[in-house]
């Protein structure tokens, strides 16, 4: 990973955190890390408990920051939410996975899009 | 959560049998399972009935989903199991009050606008309904006359989810929708062609007759355009009218190939079939 692009992830993450606190999300952990991964951003919405992806891109580059997150992507996510959910012993919690796409352009204040229940869990990874 | 149970049926051979549609809402990572032997279309129905759940002015759970078809043991196919696993999220989440589905057979094809679609076997399911005792049938509207040939089974044509919804619920009503099968029996006996039709052909019309009264099979042997078909094609016209048991038993057969046109009820003309002269003895079976 280049420089610039971690920069833009930092500046990304921050923004979002922002962007959900002003929505209303209570952030419980930011960067949490496992061996198998990590998940930006996991918050409480309301009664769920939300594993957040946050994706930056600037408006220069050809794709959305949301088709990056792809199957490869989300199942690791899973996984990682699996763990959470088994560390702190919150088997039946009710969650949901969302994704905060945020695009920077030059001078411009960072475009921010939320996608509540980006994504679901499939068969292969259930307790 | 919830827990709900929805009837319906799945053709095996011409027969059908009953399935019950289980739906488990439950808490956890937000997931959507089918089990009980489903094929790819059964699997694929998930899309639809979530499209078409959020397209009604429904909510989609974000919960764990787990939808069982019972017996397990048995393969599903076909997308008929739409409607029933819709109904079943929709009961299991509390936005169907009260609904008793223990009286009907409920099957349908979801469209992603939430209308519902025609499927094969309408008539095979309606049969297994009626010998399991069942009340009523819901069904897509393009099948109605097909299943309304069934004795004391009353027929629920329905359109688009919400109002299948409001029917459960007791909001609306919908008409059973009846025929007069006696005369839809009378009319669907009539053959676009005749054996009266044919000039000439002298001995081959009498050989015909003789197969005809005797019950005999017929090899019929001439040069191209010499008439072979055109005969054998009026052939079925000088057997003897279909009883409606033998009417009920070809129309199980179209139905099941999806081959029953809309609005027909019977198929109550004895069938001509012109398989190529190259088709394998698998190809003839199917």
């Amino acid at each position: 990973m280049t420089r610039e692009r971690q920069i833009l992830g930092e500046l990304g993450e921050e923004a979002a955190f922002e962007f959900l606190r002003k929505k209303g999300y209570r952030i419980l952990e930011r960067n949490y890390k496992t061996p198998l991964g990590e998940i930006d951003i996991i918050a409480q919405d309301r009664e769920q408990l939300v594993f957040v992806e946050v994706k930056s891109l600037s408006d220069t580059s050809y794709i959305l920051p949301q088709e990056m997150v792809n199957k490869k992507k989300q199942e690791q996510i899973i996984r990682v939410a699996l763990s959470y959910l088994k560390a702190k012993g919150l088997k039946s919690a009710d969650c949901r996975f969302d994704c905060v796409a945020v695009v920077f352009s030059l001078g411009n204040e960072p475009e921010i899009e939320l996608i509540k229940d980006a994504f679901q869990s499939d068969d292969r990874y259930l307790y | 959560m919830g827990l709900a149970k929805v009837y319906s049926s799945a053709v095996l051979g011409i027969d059908a049998y009953s399935v019950e549609v289980e739906v488990d809402i439950a808490k956890g990572l937000p997931s959507f399972n089918t089990v009980g032997l489903p094929d790819v279309a059964v699997k694929e129905s998930k899309d639809r009935v979530k499209a078409a759940i959020k397209n009604s002015d429904f909510k989609f759970p974000t919960k764990r989903i787990t939808v069982n078809l019972a017996p397990a043991d048995v393969k599903k196919e076909g997308s008929l199991f739409d409607l029933p696993i819709a109904l079943g999220i929709l009961a299991a989440t509390g936005q169907i009050e009260k609904a008793e589905f223990k009286k009907y057979v409920i099957l349908g094809e979801l469209s992603l606008d939430g209308g519902i679609r025609s499927i094969p076997g309408a008539l095979p399911i309606a049969l297994a309904g009626q010998k399991e005792g069942r009340e009523g049938i819901i069904l897509p509207l393009d099948n109605r006359a097909e299943a309304a040939v069934v004795k004391g089974l009353n027929v629920y044509p329905v359109e688009n989810l919400s109002q299948t919804v409001d029917f459960l619920a007791g909001k609306t009503e919908i008409e059973p929708f009846s025929l007069d099968l006696e005369g839809v029996f009378e009319r669907g006996r009539e053959y676009k062609v005749d054996f009266t039709d044919v000039k000439g052909q002298e001995h081959a019309k009498r050989a015909l007759e003789v197969a005809a009264a005797g019950g005999h099979n017929v090899i019929m042997i001439g040069p191209p355009g010499s008439g072979k078909t055109m005969l054998a094609r009026r052939f079925p016209t000088i057997l003897p009218d279909m009883t409606l048991e033998e009417a009920l038993e070809t129309t199980k057969i179209h139905s099941i190939a999806g081959l029953v046109p809309p609005q027909t009820a019977l198929i109550a003309t004895r069938p001509f079939r012109s398989p190529h002269h190259t088709a394998s003895d698998i190809a003839l079976l199917q």
